[in-house]
């Protein structure tokens, strides 16, 4: 699609958003309500940090859709097309790498699982601050900007997700072996059990003997 | 000052990976270094005759149902030698690189200090030891960067031969990196109040078998091991695993 016919679509949908405001009531007020349980969760200190962010990040984008402000909107169209894909990609590297940082230092993400996703992080601003390095997909492939951002996106989200794919299978394997060895484990102990059992059944009916021969003979 | 560590229990522990041709000769020597401390064998889920040669040589052994690498089969023989009652732990890897004849070394250095860790070094005394253009650089380089962090002289930051006392057993039991644990182990255990030092000694070439970090694995490895410091810095420390409060459960 044309940029030109892009600015004229969004011009057109802010117009008609601009009407409708009852739903425009509803959504600010759905992002009033989560920017102030964000507020109360921060002095509650119950919630991590990241997922208070994304929160805050969501209420005020949902209070930015309902009010819609005209310079705002004015603002957006008048950027140009490259600009607005590149400063909305470079944000979202940011996050990625921010929460990335945030698992790791928290240990709920081993070093080695997020190596790859700082890796493609990284290459994502890399392009976002080099336009020029996506040029193969624009030569080959005839591709915009944001859809070759969008593939160099997708084919390092597929390294990570095969290299989970690995990693799960090599825990698998693991993972038999371990049982295997916990079960072999069990059947040694029982058997254990059972010579210590048969032992002390063997020491207490020669005890109970004696004794039923000692009180037959008195009686 | 340490107490005399031969009136003590030491444990000597070996992490082995399919190391059947170097074993046995590695336990000849251990017993002309240091006969009166026993020996245990970590194999890390090896596919040979290691646990065989070495049960037969007179070893303890702690089989491993898989392969953890080398920090986590480390580790295992952590928590065997605290929960035996063990003082001190001097661990000796397997491929022939740790001189058993250096271990003395070891344990006058730690009689002598108050440091909970011994390492010994192959770069702090005479530079006999070769190695890859590229390794040296990655490893100097490491090495730099982790004098800074821990506020103490480090040369070797990838050494696994050393010494430690019960205390620093407890910690390294219950609080131990993954994978290639050495570096990231040092700024650990300095974030939660324990002291290293390290001490000269020689290493041999690998005898059998093949490192574990190939030549341009190296790049990678400085890599992670300098991102993992970065953020092991913002962690915070774990009072219940800090030394002041461990030394009264031990």
């Amino acid at each position: 699609m044309n940029p030109n016919d892009l600015t004229e679509v969004t011009l057109k949908y802010a117009m008609g958003w601009n009407e409708a405001i009852f739903q425009r009531c509803i959504i600010g007020a759905i992002g009033i309500l989560v920017l102030l349980l964000v507020v109360r969760a921060f002095f509650r200190k119950n919630t991590g940090l990241v997922a208070l962010l994304l929160w805050t990040l969501l209420g005020s984008v949902l209070l930015l859709f309902a009010s819609v402000p005209e310079s705002l909107v004015k603002l957006i169209i008048s950027t140009e097309y490259m600009l607005r894909v590149r400063v909305a990609m470079g944000v979202v590297s940011a996050i990625v790498l921010l929460i990335t940082f945030e698992s790791v230092r928290r240990t709920r993400l081993q070093e080695r699982y997020a190596l790859l996703w700082v890796a493609t992080a990284l290459v994502i601003l890399a392009c976002v601050f080099f336009p020029n390095a996506v040029a193969l997909f624009r030569a080959v492939m005839g591709m915009e900007y944001g859809t070759a951002l969008a593939t160099v996106a997708l084919i390092f989200l597929a390294m990570v997700a095969f290299h989970f794919s690995i990693s799960f299978s090599t825990m698998q394997s693991k993972q038999s072996k371990i049982a295997q060895r916990l079960a072999t484990l069990e059947a040694r102990l029982k058997e254990m059990e059972q010579t210590v059992q048969n032992g002390f059944k063997t020491d207490s009916d020669a005890a109970s003997k004696s004794v039923s021969d000692t009180n037959s003979e008195r009686s | 000052m340490s107490s005399s560590v031969s009136k003590s229990k030491v444990l000597i522990a070996v992490p082995a990976y399919n190391e059947a041709e170097s074993i046995s000769a590695l336990f000849d020597e251990i017993a002309i270094a240091c006969p009166d401390f026993p020996v245990l064998i970590i194999d890390d889920g090896s596919v040979d005759a290691t646990v065989e040669i070495a049960t037969k040589a007179g070893a303890k052994t702690l089989s491993l149902p898989c392969n953890l690498g080398v920090g986590g089969a480390v580790q295992a023989g952590f928590q065997y030698a605290f929960d035996h009652g063990y003082d001190y732990l001097i661990r000796c890897d397997a491929d022939g690189q740790h001189p058993p004849s250096e271990i003395p070394k070891l344990i006058e250095a730690i009689e002598k200090t108050d440091a909970d860790l011994i390492i010994g070094s192959r770069f702090l005394g005479e530079k006999s030891y070769t190695s890859t253009m590229v390794r040296y650089c990655g490893i100097t380089g490491l090495a730099l960067f982790l004098s800074m962090i821990c506020r103490r002289r480090v040369t070797d930051p990838t050494s696994g031969f050393q010494i430690m006392n019960r205390a620093m057993l407890y910690f390294f039991a219950n609080n131990y990196p993954t994978d290639y644990p050495e570096p990231e182990a040092l700024a650990l255990l300095r974030r939660h109040g324990y002291d290293f030092q390290e001490v000269a000694v020689q290493f041999r070439e690998r005898s059998a078998g093949m490192s574990s970090i190939r030549s341009w694995g190296t790049l990678y490895y400085v890599l992670k091991v300098f991102f993992a410091l970065l953020v092991g810095r913002a962690r915070p420390a774990n009072p219940v695993f800090a030394k002041k409060n461990v030394l009264e459960r031990i």
